[in-house]
């Protein structure tokens, strides 16, 4: 064994000292901080330029659309616009809890969103849909798990809905799993990640609900450049089924098993705060195969979309309504789940519709 | 001195300092302890344990931040090299801090000139203490190192080792990380004192149960620490440990029990299978979860015992 003087023990002990106390002043935490988390995702690259397109197509109303599927209308009563009672746009603020006597045998209905719930066999497809009317865009809302848009954080897209007062809540993109560098996200006005993205379509809905639709972020910079503080939320997952009433064709290409059958989800705009949501089943029995990324699109259209985007499918396809928020004994009115052999999973995110009548309204 | 933004932290004796860094202060000092205290059992020259604990701090403290480095992919990449080096904004590898200590113990015997498995006794008895601080550290962590719900929405199970927020009630697996790790830490006194170890004793058991219990917590964490699509990093680690207990534990014997040599090393494969499997049914399937972690936990446990059959030996053998 080798002998140590002195002097180099003494050194020695002084360094590990040193290095020992050192550790309360230097070890901030076992992952980056959130806040250091979004800087360095804001400050990686550059937004690659594209081509400007029409972005400001005007909207028609679901007539547009020239499907086989018959168009199911929510306008049985009339909305009626409180702009006093808007919700911020560019944060997480929870809507009011929706009102018990609102809720109809196939969905829910206020002053101020009509919801019909529905669900059809399409082409030997088990399609679950639901038809959504608003009176001002900010009912429709995103949720987060976590605290913070950076967190990774994930929860039952039950809880995130409850949390949230939701009447209707879906699936989002689960953009804490996604793995690219670049992605342009953001949740109620605040960016994740601003870049372009070339192989993936991008789904922006403005301050106004209207839908957006980049495909592999052509245009994209620019409109995000001109509109920086008109983006309510984005989504980089797609592609895009539905564009400005017309069907996109297919890419094989693209990710995530376009010309195979499995569970998806999706969200299309019908018209002016109108919108349809789609769960479509999969991975179980005949009957719910699931649907290729060209199906999804035709039922899209079908449905009378004239935007329609392709969120994460799997077993993150997942739609919920929930009653009983009043009684605090929320129970599920509705519950859709995409993949029928795994069931759902915690996500980092939903898409949800609220309703704007305070409780200290209700008759 | 300024700390960080959004950083959790304590004050201690009016200096305001990070929660995590200040237990994980005291793990290392108490792991420094348990250096000192083993190396005078192993009746080594003066200042032995100096250089041993300071050789596993440097090298804990590169292995750690390189390993974090390197496995992280929440910014949707490879972590830019300029924020490499900035060590106070965060991340650390549990993993890679254990496997730099286990180098620095190597480096520390080159340059004491024992032998090398003697090095890495004396950090296996000394790192049980600083892994369960610093799991106790990440407890100071709001939704760090938890499991998926137990059921949505249940209040109920609430106890030490679980915890709950508006979503439901989640498995603390950064507690059971620490409880693990100091039932660990008595194991390998229990087997210091044993009159018939070998040196490599405690360095294999270590290696056996921090990998097969790595894994394990690994796979019961859902937070995305450092995980790549559905892989969990660490657990790789973990499961790279686990395999070179195995082998350790062959080389290590003696008494020419080829079967049960070759057998252990055959369940060490299968056992990381069978989790690979395992998480894919997690995540792909709607079996029951706990059924498939009573799967996990039989696979690992084979190799783990067939491991600690194979550094039994017949009566008194002191090195």
């Amino acid at each position: 064994m080798t002998k140590i003087k002195l002097p180099v023990r003494i050194l020695v002990a002084v360094l590990c000292a040193a290095l020992i106390l050192a550790m309360p002043f230097v070890l901030s935490g076992p992952d980056l901080t959130d806040e250091t988390k979004m800087r360095l995702m804001h400050q990686e690259g550059g937004d690659d330029e594209g081509e400007e397109i029409d972005f400001g197509r005007l909207l028609f109303s679901a007539a547009y659309a020239e499907g086989d599927l018959d168009v199911v209308s929510v306008d049985e009563g009339e909305l009626v616009s409180h702009p006093d009672w808007a919700l911020s746009q560019d944060d997480f603020t929870v809507p009011p809890i929706p009102n018990p006597t609102g809720y109809t045998e196939n969905g829910y209905s206020d002053e101020t969103i009509q919801v019909t719930v529905e669900t059809r066999s399409i082409d030997g497809m088990t399609v679950n849909i639901a038809w959504v009317k608003i009176s001002d865009p900010s009912q429709l809302r995103t949720a987060i798990a976590g605290n913070k848009v950076s967190s990774t954080k994930t929860a039952p897209v039950t809880g995130m809905a409850k949390a949230s007062n939701a009447v209707i809540a879906m699936n989002g993109d689960y953009y804490g799993q996604l793995p690219e560098k670049k992605l342009f996200e953001f949740r109620m006005g605040q960016k994740i990640r601003g870049k372009t993205n070339k192989i993936k379509d991008t789904l922006i809905i403005d301050k106004d609900g209207d839908f957006h639709l980049f495909v592999k972020s052509k245009g994209l910079a620019d409109f995000a450049k001109e509109n920086k503080d008109n983006i309510a939320n984005a989504f980089m997952f797609g592609p895009a089924l539905v564009i400005d009433g017309e069907i996109k064709e297919t890419d094989t290409e693209y990710a995530y098993a376009p010309v195979y059958k499995n569970p998806r989800s999706a969200i299309g705009q019908t018209g002016k705060l109108s919108y349809v949501m789609v769960i479509i089943e999969g991975r179980g029995d005949e009957g719910t195969a699931g649907a290729k990324h060209e199906e999804l699109a035709q039922i899209m259209y079908d449905l009378g979309c004239i935007q329609a985007y392709n969120l994460d499918g799997g077993n993150t396809a997942e739609m919920v309504m929930l009653e009983g928020y009043s009684e605090k004994n929320v129970t599920e009115k509705f519950h859709f789940k995409g993949d029928q052999a795994a069931g759902t999973r915690n996500q980092t995110d939903i898409i949800y519709f609220g309703t704007l009548v305070p409780e200290d309204t209700w008759q | 001195m300024k700390l960080l933004d959004g950083a959790i932290t304590m004050t201690l004796a009016g200096t305001e300092v990070y929660a995590f860094g200040l237990f994980c202060m005291i793990g290392a000092a108490a792991a420094a302890m348990a250096v000192w205290v083993l190396c005078r059992g192993y009746n080594m020259e003066k200042g032995s344990a100096g250089i041993l604990t300071l050789m596993m701090l440097l090298c804990g403290f590169i292995c750690s931040r390189l390993g974090f480095c390197l496995m992280n992919r929440s910014l949707g990449g490879m972590m830019p090299f300029s924020s490499w080096f900035r060590i106070t904004e965060g991340g650390w590898s549990l993993s890679g801090m254990i496997l730099g200590a286990l180098a620095g113990s190597r480096i520390a015997s080159a340059i004491l000139r024992i032998p090398p498995k003697r090095g890495m006794d004396i950090a296996a008895g000394a790192l049980p203490l600083m892994i369960s601080a610093a799991k106790y550290a990440e407890d100071k962590i709001p939704d760090f190192d938890i499991s998926r719900p137990l059921a949505e929405g249940s209040s109920a199970g609430a106890g030490f080792l679980t915890v709950q927020d508006k979503y439901g009630t989640y498995l603390a697996t950064r507690r059971i990380g620490m409880v693990l790790a100091m039932i660990l830490f008595l194991i390998l006194v229990f087997t210091t004192i044993r009159k018939n170890r070998k040196d490599g004793d405690q360095g294999i058991l270590f290696l056996l149960f921090t990998g097969a219990g790595g894994i394990l917590l690994e796979s019961l964490r859902y937070d995305h620490f450092l995980e790549f699509s559905f892989v969990r990093l660490e657990m790789v680690i973990y499961a790279v440990m686990l395999i070179w207990g195995l082998v350790l534990a062959v080389r290590q014997n003696k008494e020419n029990r080829k079967v049960l040599c070759r057998t252990a090393i055959i369940a060490g494969v299968a056992a990381i299978g069978i989790c690979g499997g395992v998480e894919f049914a997690l995540d792909r399937t709607s079996m029951s979860h706990v059924i498939l972690y009573v799967i996990m936990i039989a696979a690992l446990a084979v190799p783990v015992v067939l491991g600690c059959l194979l550094l039994s030996r017949k009566g008194t053998e002191v090195s």
